[in-house]
């Protein structure tokens, strides 16, 4: 049983990790991408802003942009409608990007729900067991003893990866929220280039 | 209070909640598929649909489809959405955000139905976790009241307590597994049919209510002009004339 909470939490550290490296990758790209963005955005047409995009495709912000871009292409109408039109595509496109995320987050909150309730379940129904052969057995020759302390060292076990899941899943949220923020920031500037753009 | 022989009531309360709740678990599972598998077919059917009528601009076609699919989740979105296109704002800015305003709070309402049996198995969870551990923790302390902890005279009742509580305990816990499991899942669908629904909303924002600055040319239709309310406004002023009206051409020539 210890190997197989140990490989769990193992394959926990290594997905959260995943996801930070890819927040990190993002993060470098959009760096580089932002001047270039909005160059292409006010000066070239909507084909060289898609190609940019699909260039830096590893970076969050790449990806809204190439969704505003082909949404937003035939986009008319007053400035402060298309502002808010353009606000509305730009959300939604975060929010997907946001569920990105969402894979991993759920498998963290299950292992740390599901490595508690499993545990507890395993170690009460040995618990129960062992009391049973006490209860209709000899008890002088029974090995209640042993298997309660098996079942409160697996429970100890469980509880424990259950609680180091749990800070790893915070941890998660914590650098998905701190890109999220980011991500707004950089996307009020592509709003306001997407709006003075020369090449509707 | 002892209600059977050696089970007291809120051993034998706890298995009866246990009974409930797996009752209440199976009910939400198979609400929850067939609630899923018909939205999502419906779904299936509707988005490409609507997406291409949108595109088009065909107003009566998407409202078409939307009461042909009314299970799916985007069909009552993009409904109110035309529905409230006829009385729409002179003002592009208050007219999005008035579209805006209908969309959130029609997929609000739609939403809240789909996650309720999720809230139930949250609900479930919450239920199938406490009560076995309270009845436990209960059974436990009236067990230690005849203890002499010294000489561990008495301590079959603990034990007995113990053994009739755990598997209990154990069992709700396997409850709980399952409604996380069932939350979880229908979490998962919910957010899933949402950002479907989302998406066509914002397709009809674009397409509908930001106007277009290169509109593209519609497909020829025979026919079509004549059902156009301007032709067909000329054509009942020309049938209301009266015979005898001079004719100006005619007058002109003479």
């Amino acid at each position: 049983m210890a190997t197989i909470w140990f490989a769990v939490a193992l394959f926990c550290i290594a997905s959260a990790l995943w996801r930070r490296a890819g927040i990190r990758v993002s993060e470098r790209q959009a760096e580089r991408l932002k001047p270039e963005l909005a160059a292409a955005i006010r000066n070239a047409g909507s084909a060289e802003v898609l190609e940019l995009c699909r260039r830096y495709r590893r970076c969050s912000l790449a990806r809204i942009a190439n969704e505003a871009v082909l949404r937003t292409d035939r986009l008319g109408g007053p400035a402060a409608s298309r502002s808010e039109i353009l606000r509305i595509v730009l959300n939604q496109a975060c929010i997907r990007e946001q569920h990105r995320v969402g894979p991993v987050l759920i498998m963290l909150r299950g292992v740390a729900f599901l490595s508690a309730a499993i545990g507890m379940m395993v170690a009460a129904s040995n618990t129960a067991d062992a009391l049973g052969f006490l209860n209709f057995c000899v008890p002088a020759e029974s090995w209640m003893g042993g298997d309660i302390s098996e079942a409160l060292v697996l429970l100890t076990g469980s509880l424990f990866l259950s609680l180091f899941v749990s800070f790893l899943c915070r941890y998660v949220q914590s650098i998905s929220r701190a890109e999220l923020t980011r991500l707004q920031d950089d996307l009020s500037t592509v709003i306001c280039d997407l709006l003075s753009r020369k090449h509707p | 209070m002892t209600v059977l022989p050696g089970f007291p009531l809120s051993v034998v309360l706890t298995l009866l909640i246990l009974l409930i709740s797996v009752f209440a678990l199976l009910v939400l599972f198979v609400i929850q598929l067939v609630l899923y598998f018909r939205r999502r077919s419906q779904s299936r059917k509707l988005e490409p649909a609507l997406r291409a009528a949108l595109a088009e601009k065909d107003i009566r076609k998407a409202a078409y489809l939307c009461e042909r699919h009314k299970a799916a989740p985007p069909a009552l979105v993009i409904s109110s959405m035309i529905a409230h296109r006829e009385c729409a704002e002179p003002s592009a800015l208050v007219g999005v955000e008035e579209f805006k305003r209908i969309w959130l709070s029609t997929a609000g309402r739609a939403f809240s139905k789909s996650t309720r049996p999720a809230e139930f198995a949250y609900w479930i969870r919450i239920i199938v976790i406490s009560a076995p551990t309270l009845s436990l923790l209960l059974d436990i302390s009236r067990s230690l009241k005849g203890i002499d902890l010294i000489s561990g005279d008495g301590s079959f009742s603990l034990y007995w307590a113990l053994f009739r509580g755990l598997p209990t305990f154990s069992f709700g816990m396997f409850l709980a597994v399952l409604a996380f499991a069932l939350e979880q899942i229908a979490l998962w669908q919910t957010t899933k049919l949402k950002l479907m629904s989302d998406d066509v909303a914002i397709e009809f924002l674009v397409n509908c209510v930001g106007k277009s600055t290169r509109r593209g040319s519609t497909r020829y239709q025979p026919g079509s002009w004549m059902s156009l309310p301007e032709t067909q406004r000329i054509r009942s002023m020309k049938e209301v004339e009266p015979e005898d009206a001079p004719d100006e051409r005619r007058v002109a020539a003479t």
